[in-house]
């Protein structure tokens, strides 16, 4: 693998008469070539920034991008070999799916014959070709999501920016894209630069993930390392579901795992990067499927279930625990070994090493 | 019972509908046709009697022993304010559409604020607006003497009752027309369209070329039209700013009203100025269709 697109302190910001908006804040990134990459944040992020400057729609205020060494920042988006799936897909609505296809190519002069095989070809691969000579305005959601990627991917590009395509769709298909996105991606080898504020959709599809916010990458890591080990308190509460718990380090040893005393009863060994000292505050997070349950007359901590909500496939109960609340997730077997209802008793164990230390302070 | 008092209430509500249409659109419409098949009365006026005459003499020269030669003076009219209303159009696209491209690219308060400057010369009279063209161009108008002001007056070309002067006159005047019709079209065209065009490697030609030309084909045949009918059957600026030089359609038909007392041939050339228009007319009706249902 090698660095095929290389992001040096990027910048923006917009300057306003009410005040100017930093929406970047001198971001840097190397995505490599065939990665699956994915920008993830909240709304105001950034992240769609980010994609514009990447494809040449926006001039960053500060920084360059450099694709394979060369630095594209002075180019526009047409001498880009960078192409885009738009978030509502922004196919030709005078033009045919053959057409929007075969647009890409036709401005880069290919000779007639490689637009109509590529053209077949790329409507084989999303298998749209049935549908070729219909517009646009008479395709489904999830058809016209296609037709966008074949026409992105039609003219060879180096990179495909996908902008927060899936979230156009219902649940149903948004689940089954994500399988056809990855395959797109592995049959093709091109570089995708996935954006999206869904953590799922992120998870399941990235090889790495970036998370920004407030214009900034708070964690850089494969889906496993951000879920499993958020740098800071912001992706520990972004990406899934995290009980956030304030406590006092109480033990530290070499390999970055640290005793924490969140009350009387619960002592967590939780894991850390940071070089933490005895005696200071630290914030732990631990999932709500990593905590489990117990009897009231198993050892563990104690706590009072306040809410059980039903999720079908688990049930998630809310226990007050001390002054503050936390969440479990637990199977339904569990909830009727211990006949938990609001108001019942419980005790409750976070195993070794299923916490993590987010911040020192 | 009930169903046919409802088609009586229908008939009824749509009564002035058709009262207005059919008294004051379609009832002088034939009154002009009738009068072109009449024939030129001894003391002006008409003699209702029927007679193809008056569209024989838009193409024939009959002397008074009954032998016809082609008449091409009318021909040649009709060329040459078929040409000058053209250029008026193509002038008016060409100026109209960066200028609305402009507008419609603005934030919302400031193009309502541009489109309502764009329509205030329609605040005063075109009369005033023609009058105040003359002040401009005359030989001791506004151009001129700025010119000689700079020691330049030898770079003066006097254009004023020439058919320059109708062109640009006709081009101010209706102008407006052009750039409403462009602005709204424009301003529904999706920015994302040209930013994937952009994206998919069209350059800034190509961008216009088969991106937004297209998609504003409606609001641009809409403009034609709006432009093109009325500078077609113009008179009052070939009139005052042309001086009665150049005759063209709407001049013709005012004086066989008028001084000529030809009213049979006035309204003869009336029709077939209608007939032509309207097969013009059709040209955007038929673009819309080709388009399908893109908008």
């Amino acid at each position: 693998m090698s660095v095929q697109i290389r992001i040096e302190r990027v910048g923006k910001t917009y300057f306003g008469a009410k005040g100017d908006h930093v929406a970047l804040n001198a971001v840097s990134l190397d995505v490599e070539r065939g990665e699956f990459f994915t920008l993830l944040g909240p709304s105001g992020c950034g992240k769609t920034t980010l994609l514009r400057i990447l494809a040449g729609f926006e001039t960053a205020t500060s920084g360059r991008v450099l694709v394979d060494g060369v630095d594209v920042s002075a180019l526009p988006p047409e001498a880009r070999s960078i192409n885009t799936v738009f978030q509502h897909y922004a196919l030709f609505p005078h033009m045919t799916i053959a057409e929007n296809v075969a647009f890409g190519l036709k401005r880069l002069r290919r000779p007639a014959a490689d637009v109509a095989s590529r053209t077949r070809e790329m409507l084989e691969l999303v298998q749209m070709t049935a549908l070729a000579e219909r517009r646009p305005t008479q395709l489904s959601g999830g058809q016209q999501q296609r037709v966008a990627l074949a026409r992105a991917l039609a003219p060879r590009p180096d990179v495909i920016l996908l902008d927060e395509p899936l979230s156009a769709l219902d649940l149903k298909l948004r689940q089954a894209m994500r399988f056809e996105l990855k395959r797109l991606q592995r049959e093709t080898g091109v570089t995708f630069i996935f954006v999206t504020h869904d953590q799922d959709e992120a998870l399941s599809m990235s090889d790495r993930i970036a998370v920004l916010a407030h214009g900034d990458v708070q964690q850089l890591g494969t889906p496993e390392d951000i879920y499993s080990r958020p740098a800071n308190r912001f992706v520990a509460q972004f990406i899934g579901d995290a009980n956030l718990l304030k406590g006092e380090v109480i033990g530290v040893d070499a390999a970055g795992q640290a005793r924490c005393r969140i009350n009387e009863e619960l002592i967590v060994l939780a894991s850390c990067d940071d070089a933490l000292v005895v005696g200071q505050e630290a914030l732990v997070s631990a999932r709500p499927e990593q905590i489990r349950l117990l009897a009231p007359s198993d050892e563990g901590a104690a706590g009072e279930v306040r809410n059980v909500a039903f999720m079908g496939d688990s049930s998630l109960v809310e226990l007050a625990v001390g002054e503050g609340v936390i969440r479990v997730q637990t199977s339904g077997e569990t909830l009727r070994e211990l006949g938990l209802a609001p108001g019942s008793a419980v005790r409750f164990q976070i195993p070794p090493l299923a916490a993590r230390i987010v911040a020192g302070q | 019972m009930s169903s046919a008092r409802a088609r009586t209430n229908r008939v009824l509500g749509l009564a002035p509908v058709w009262l207005l249409i059919g008294g004051l659109l379609l009832a002088p419409l034939l009154l002009v046709v009738a009068i072109a098949f009449t024939e030129q009365g001894a003391y002006g006026g008409v003699d209702w009697t029927f007679s193809g005459a008056a569209f024989v003499s838009l193409l024939y020269n009959v002397d008074f022993d009954g032998t016809a030669s082609v008449e091409w003076s009318y021909v040649q009219i009709f060329l040459t304010s078929a040409a000058l209303a053209g250029a008026t159009t193509a002038i008016c696209l060409l100026v109209g559409f960066p200028v609305a491209y402009f507008i419609s690219r603005q934030p919302p308060s400031r193009r309502s604020v541009l489109m309502l400057l764009v329509a205030i010369p329609f605040w005063t009279d075109l009369l005033v607006r023609i009058y105040a063209w003359m002040i401009i161009l005359g030989n001791d108008g506004l151009i001129a003497s700025a010119l000689s002001a700079l020691g330049a007056g030898w770079l003066y070309r006097n254009i004023l009752f020439t058919p320059k002067a109708i062109l640009l006159g006709m081009t101010y005047n209706y102008l407006p027309l052009m750039i409403l019709p462009l602005c709204s079209s424009l301003e529904k065209l999706d920015g994302r369209l040209i930013e994937a065009a952009a994206d998919l490697y069209a350059s800034r030609w190509s961008r216009m070329k088969d991106v937004i030309i297209p998609l504003t084909a409606p609001g641009i045949a809409a403009g034609c039209m709006l432009v093109f009918i009325p500078a077609v059957g113009d008179f009052v600026t070939p009139t005052i700013i042309g001086g009665g030089k150049t005759l063209l359609f709407g001049n013709l038909v005012a004086l066989q009203f008028g001084s000529a007392h030809n009213w049979p041939f006035g309204a003869a050339i009336a029709v077939v100025m209608l007939l032509l228009i309207g097969c013009a007319g059709t040209l955007p009706l038929l673009i819309r269709r080709r388009l399908g249902r893109v908008a």
